[in-house]
């Protein structure tokens, strides 16, 4: 797969309401971008407490971009080369996960069409990212749908669906159907087929995880366990000998070592403890859900 | 997250979080736009991690180009090494790259968010920015206390450790932990070592030239830091792997084990290009006052053994760099001396005969040279007085020149390099900074005059010949005629080659003689100068420490085998 950064700022811009101020076919592409889309760009906190402080109103900032590192911008233009990996790319990328939620589709017919009188089912949509954690991660993009009438489910949902066309444009109201299934067993049939799609994975990557950290706790467990051995040792023998002798200076010197190895001790001990709780913090297998997209579709 | 399930191999959480919104969407009858949804859509796909092993992160850094070991090296680290791990590549193989490729690849993958890099104080600006710019990563360099709170923070080591900073760390768990110039941490008993040691952290990297420079201890200790007991107990360590201090045994076995934990790759390993030097020596005759000066110098310290060594050392290697360095020492000696004695004449006398020297012959000869490479230039002093002489002589010649010294800030530093890289022709630097500034933009170098200690030359030659410099190095050395200066240039270049030396090399070198960093080679050659009686014992002398260089060089290759556990 190709990505066009290009095309996808356009598409983004356009989306945002952003007015664009360049030719079609310009190398540097300029827009005006509204205040709300600017605070999600551009990542300055004070500059907006500072002009709401106030009271103003500020000039919409105006942006040029480029997505060819060979473009040669004009001296005075603040112009910023656009990548896959710049920071404002994310920016864009993160301001388009967080506006493109929730929405509304439709099966679109022509007017005259004969369907156009079709009534349409109802359809929840859930798009959500999978992601299987240990020390490494994969993650799966997963499409769910259902239909809101029968309570059937739909496994990739999202692709079958945007074959048809739809449209944001509501038709009459008397054409949707209601829905039969409530929402939250909806969401409860939805997320018991979650379960099942997950533990349908090859689970070979969660038993090398549990494996390897197994066998990291072991090691610690060794290296701790067989220096505190020799310590333990060497406090019970001076505990012996504390009882045996009588006191004197010797038993004060002792005394004190005594005190100095249970020290020690327990510092192993605690190390001991902090490096197998970081193990299982990193090996650790999991599997998180985190829906991204949700969204009602009126189908035949 | 909420929990969805716990299967038996793993627990199956939930962000639930999309449902309310959702709710809350349908009944006031709000939706997002659907171009925008298909865009966040994208934009899951673009950002997922497709494969467990695969990196990520290359596609998102068209700022940086990276070498095949550094790539190879960051792939293996995260799934191989598990992401703990030292990287032991030898100097100027970029560590620092494949420690940021790692990094951004698990914040990529989202494995890590909070991040400590602790390294030196003098490196912290380098680092906080090549983050920022080669790998778009937010790293915010340690000012203020506040600074602890920031997500990824680049500190110094000397900082850190300071108890108030300390406390804060220690109350943060670390996704990531980077060290670097991590040698610093040989020894378990000290501080630093043991303030690492009680970091919580996730992943670890531990950057250093020099695992082992004394003793297998030393690899022990670091190991230790990453993953206890991967090489056993300390005693059984002892016991399995080493036969004496740095040699080891049941090599193959280590070494199975080394490579679990550490990734060293070498300049000859190949794969990594580097350019070729180029030795010429410019041979100086002193003029008539220039010679007077030099002998009645030279007269006057083997006349005062008594005095401050220290002082009478300078001295000599000053009258080979230049007149006006020669005249702040003696100047500086006055004070200290009674007045109306014999050594306040003596010393008076000398002053006389420096007034006398009108054109410094090496400065002219440096310019015919700057003038004829016609193309960026640093020229290194040791002194600040030749320096600041050089400016004057070089802007009288219309050359332009930025100076550099050991004691600029950092931020200085930096303009410094800038300046040279944008507007003058030559950088006359007093100090090569051990871990400094990059200056591969530039391929001469001219040593003005020449350092006793011959780390101080690999230091500088180590400036521009790295990775990254894509043209011949070429390396300027005067030599004296009959002066002390011709006598170490014979035993650094024709004696022991140390021009064609690879970095590190000499390191080793002077490990092997006790004279660690070189310090006490200094010392030696000042007891050759002032033991010997004539001009034959003195080149008899230091052919013989030449000689003594040489064997340590030969023992050097022929135990590589055993010191160097790697390969």
């Amino acid at each position: 797969m190709t990505f066009s950064t290009d095309h996808y700022v356009k598409r983004y811009f356009e989306a945002v309401n952003s007015k664009i101020l360049s030719d079609k076919n310009s190398p540097i592409f300029s827009v005006k971008i509204p205040m709300d889309v600017d605070k999600e760009l551009t990542h300055r906190p004070y500059y907006w407490m500072y002009i709401e402080s106030l009271g103003q109103q500020p000039e919409p900032t105006t942006l040029h971009l480029a997505f060819d590192p060979k473009v040669d911008p004009p001296d005075d233009m603040d112009c910023e080369l656009i990548t896959l990996g710049s920071i404002r790319f994310h920016n864009i990328l993160n301001s388009a996960r967080r506006r493109g939620k929730i929405g509304k589709l439709y099966q679109y017919f022509p007017p005259k069409s004969q369907l156009s009188r079709s009534i349409l089912r109802p359809y929840l949509l859930i798009n959500m990212r999978v992601s299987l954690i240990a020390d490494k991660t994969q993650d799966h993009l997963y499409s769910l749908g259902i239909n809101l009438q029968s309570g059937q489910l739909y496994r990739n949902f999202y692709n079958n669906v945007t074959m048809f066309p739809l449209t944001e444009v509501a038709p009459h109201e008397s054409l949707l159907g209601q829905p039969s299934i409530s929402f939250e067993s909806a969401i409860s049939i939805m997320e018991e087929d979650l379960c099942k799609y997950v533990t349908e994975f090859d689970n070979q990557w969660a038993a090398q995880a549990s494996h390897n950290m197994m066998e990291e706790i072991g090691q610690i467990k060794s290296y701790y366990d067989s220096q505190l051995v020799d310590l333990q040792k060497k406090l019970d023998d001076i505990t012996n000998n504390l009882a045996d002798t009588s006191q004197s200076e010797e038993t004060v010197e002792q005394n004190q070592i005594h005190v100095e190895i249970s020290n020690e001790i327990d510092l192993l001990n605690f190390e001991k403890r902090q490096r197998i709780d970081e193990v299982k913090w990193q090996f650790s297998p999991r599997v998180e859900i985190s829906p991204y997209s949700m969204v009602m579709i009126y189908m035949v | 997250m909420e929990i969805l399930k716990e299967t038996e191999l793993f627990p199956i959480y939930i962000n639930r979080n999309l449902y309310n919104q959702f709710h809350d969407y349908m009944s006031n009858n709000r939706t997002d736009s659907w171009q925008l949804i298909e865009l966040g859509h994208e934009a899951e796909k673009l950002l997922m991690a497709k494969d467990f092993h695969q990196l990520e992160c290359i596609k998102h850094l068209p700022q940086v180009i990276p070498y095949p070991h550094q790539t190879k090296t960051a792939q293996k680290v995260i799934s191989e090494l598990r992401g703990r791990a030292i990287l032991a590549d030898e100097v100027g193989l970029g560590k620092t790259i494949e420690a940021g490729l790692i990094l951004k690849e698990y914040m990529l993958r989202g494995l890590v968010k909070k991040v400590l890099i602790l390294v030196p104080a003098s490196l912290v600006l380098q680092w906080t920015r090549e983050l920022n710019e080669k790998f778009a990563i937010p790293a915010t360099a340690q000012r203020k206390h506040y600074s602890w709170d920031a997500d990824i923070v680049v500190a110094s080591i000397d900082t850190a450790k300071r108890d108030d900073h300390m406390n804060i760390i220690l109350s943060n768990e670390y996704d990531m932990l980077i060290v670097d110039e991590a040698h610093k941490l040989k020894n378990r008993k000290t501080k630093n070592w043991q303030n690492i040691n009680k970091i919580k952290k996730k992943y670890c990297l531990l950057l250093t030239a020099t695992p082992v420079q004394n003793s297998l201890d030393e690899l022990f200790n670091l190991i230790t830091l990453l993953k206890p007991g991967q090489l056993g107990s300390y005693n059984s360590f002892l016991q399995n792997y080493v036969e004496q201090k740095r040699k080891p045994k049941n090599k193959e076995e280590l070494k199975k084990i080394i490579d679990k934990v550490m990734i060293r790759n070498k300049r000859r390993d190949g794969g990594v290009e580097f350019v070729d030097r180029h030795v010429h020596t410019i041979t100086v005759e002193l003029s008539e006052p220039e010679r007077n000066l030099y002998d009645a110098v030279t007269n006057f310290i083997r006349n005062h053994r008594d005095l401050n060594m220290l002082s009478l050392l300078t001295l000599q290697r000053e009258v080979c760099s230049s007149s006006d360095a020669t005249f702040v020492t003696l100047v500086n000696m006055l004070k200290n001396v009674e007045i109306g004695s014999e050594l306040e004449r003596e010393i008076h006398s000398i002053l006389d005969i420096s007034r006398t020297v009108k054109e410094v012959t090496k400065a002219q000869k440096l310019v015919e040279i700057i003038k004829s490479i016609n193309d960026k230039v640093i020229v290194f002093t040791e002194y600040r007085a030749t320096q600041e002489f050089l400016q004057m002589y070089l802007a009288h010649h219309q050359i332009s020149s930025v100076p550099y010294r050991g004691g600029f800030k950092r931020g200085k530093k930096e303009w410094m390099k800038d300046l040279f890289f944008s507007r003058a022709q030559v950088m006359v630097a007093t100090e090569a900074g051990g871990e400094g500034i990059n200056l591969q933009f530039c391929n001469n170098i001219v040593n003005y005059d020449l350092p006793w200690n011959p780390m101080r030359i690999e230091q500088r030659i180590g400036r521009v010949h790295r990775l990254g410099q894509s043209r011949d190095v070429h390396i300027y050395n005067f030599s004296t005629v009959d002066t002390i200066e011709e006598h170490i240039l014979y035993l650094l270049q024709e004696k022991i080659n140390m021009f064609e030396m690879v970095i590190g090399e000499l390191d080793s070198i002077l490990a092997k003689l006790k004279m660690p960093k070189g310090q006490k080679l200094e010392s030696n050659l000042l007891d050759i100068v002032y033991g010997t009686q004539n001009k034959e014992e003195l080149t008899a002398k230091i052919n013989e420490l030449g000689e003594k260089i040489l064997q340590a060089k030969k023992d050097l290759q022929k135990e590589s085998g055993s010191i160097d556990i790697f390969h």
